[in-house]
């Protein structure tokens, strides 16, 4: 735990429990199974004295007044602990009005007619990196499919020449991991680096991609300047290099561990688009910042402004109130409802796309491999807390 | 409650008993219209929830505000009716009120 701090006074004792949102010891077993017992035993909104002290929210009904009510919980700082030097994100840390002028512009790239031409792009790739798994017999599956596949997809769909993918991968990555915030600022700023690196390659030789039409568009009756073109980039670089790849993850490790299902799965193809929100929801990785801007009450605590929120996206899905039994993965849920994609304003652009993805891969891994498995002989796989979690491994046998 | 009648692009008929007070989103997803998506949860954030008001009825119900124009601009049902159902309260000024959802792709 790093930056442990003394309780301010408006917080009663009783809203405290100590919780390392980066390096916590749940991450050493299995978090999602501590977040449901989180969500029981704690209450819905309490204080954690780590990483500079900060609010978490747990309830998700406070969460949707939190994720719903962007005048009193606002996007402005999303880095915990807050640091007024971390690199922009275009639309994401923004509140209305401006927010919603940016989400107009960014949402058509991400509808789904408009992404539709990507599947097959998706498939070609799906169906050669699980081929020359096929072949080696053995795969560590977040290094040579969960990595590459959604990726490079986006890397193509947004302008990145594709030589850059082990930089910009390693960058990432680095970047949802380190526990540092000083290094975390640093490697941000390397990665806008890159970001405006791109920008200069596609002003200079545009493509049919998401990048040179940024740069070509008119927004308010003129054209997006530098600076808001690379908090565009950054935010695209950091949801679209990491977010898709945990998912596919989470997803297959579930798989791997629990053969019966993968076998319902296997027999029922017809499921798998059902699968993939269902393992969303039993696996939700994502969380979402906020600071809060105006005195105010959430569920009987006192908040303060410039105080940060920590909101727990799993623990929509994990709740017992919205999905019963929510433990267990089943594929004929009524109405399953998840967070993984957040609630409210900043509903995650790339939703449609990163459905159709692990759908994509779903349907190749099950039609091209056998039974899979972990492999137990391989060091088990470690989870990396923080705002994206992560498998960082994931050896699979067949 | 208020009676609305939805109709997909495919022509077919929803008649539904809206709550007064709620949203014409969150009477279309209690009901699973299809066409109505209501990503956001109703904050005229996503447009996935963008529906053509039948003319003789976009008087009664009234044009979008500025923010909502903009989100319906360019997108799923953008026409000289259009609304986001997240932005259209049922009252029982609106029994009767006829709209159709776009087609989703």
């Amino acid at each position: 735990m790093n930056q442990t701090v003394t309780i301010p006074d408006h917080i009663a004792p009783d809203r405290v429990k100590s919780y390392d949102i980066y390096a916590d010891a749940i991450f050493d077993g299995d978090p999602h199974q501590a977040f449901y017992e989180m969500q029981k035993n704690a209450p819905g909104v309490f204080w954690t004295p780590a990483n500079g002290g900060h609010w978490v929210v747990a309830d998700p009904d406070l969460m949707d007044i939190v994720l719903k009510t962007p005048s009193i919980f606002s996007n402005a700082q999303t880095s915990i602990p807050a640091r007024e030097d971390a690199p922009k994100m275009i639309p994401m840390s923004l509140d209305p009005p401006e927010h919603l002028q940016y989400r107009r512009l960014m949402m058509t790239y991400f509808e789904p007619r408009n992404i539709a031409f990507l599947e097959a792009a998706a498939r070609v790739r799906a169906e050669a990196l699980v081929a020359e798994a096929k072949a080696a017999g053995e795969v560590e599956f977040v290094e040579k499919i969960a990595g590459p596949l959604p990726i490079k997809v986006f890397m193509e769909f947004m302008g990145i020449p594709l030589d850059w993918y082990e930089d910009l991968r390693q960058l990432v990555t680095h970047f949802f991991a380190t526990l540092s915030d000083d290094e975390r600022v640093q490697l941000g700023q390397q990665i806008v680096g890159q970001v405006i690196r791109l920008i200069t390659l596609r002003q200079a030789e545009p493509g049919g991609d998401m990048m040179s039409s940024l740069i070509a568009a008119e927004f308010q009756g003129r054209k997006l300047n530098m600076s808001e073109l690379t908090n565009i980039g950054f935010l695209l670089v950091l949801a679209g290099l990491d977010t898709v790849t945990n998912a596919m993850s989470f997803g297959i490790a579930h798989m791997a561990r629990n053969p019966e299902f993968q076998e319902h799965l296997r027999a029922n193809p017809d499921k798998i688009p059902a699968a993939v929100d269902e393992l969303l929801r039993r696996y939700t990785f994502t969380h979402t910042p906020r600071i809060v801007v105006q005195d105010t009450e959430l569920g009987g605590a006192t908040m303060k402004p410039g105080e940060m929120i920590w909101n727990m996206l799993a623990l929509y899905g994990l709740s017992e109130d919205r999905n019963p039994d929510p433990l267990n993965v089943d594929l004929d849920r009524n109405r399953p409802m998840h967070g993984a994609f957040s609630q409210g304003g900043h509903i995650c652009l790339g939703r449609h796309l990163g459905k159709m993805e692990l759908r994509i891969l779903y349907e190749v891994m099950l039609r091209e491999l056998p039974m899979f498995r972990i492999d137990e002989a391989r060091p088990a796989e470690h989870i990396r807390g923080g705002v994206i979690m992560s498998i960082e491994h994931l050896w699979l046998i067949w | 409650m208020t009676k609305i009648l939805f109709t997909d692009h495919q022509g077919s008929e929803y008649e539904v008993d809206a709550k007064d007070g709620e949203t014409l989103m969150i009477a279309a997803r209690d009901h699973d219209i299809p066409g109505i998506a209501g990503d956001c949860g109703g904050c005229c954030s996503c447009a996935t929830c963008a529906v053509f008001v039948a003319p003789d009825w976009f008087a009664i119900v009234g044009p979008p505000g500025d923010d909502e124009a903009m989100m319906l601009e360019g997108g799923m049902a953008d026409g000289p009716t259009s609304r986001l159902a997240c932005q259209i309260m049922v009252t029982p000024a609106l029994e009767g009120l006829r709209v159709t959802t776009p087609e989703v792709i």
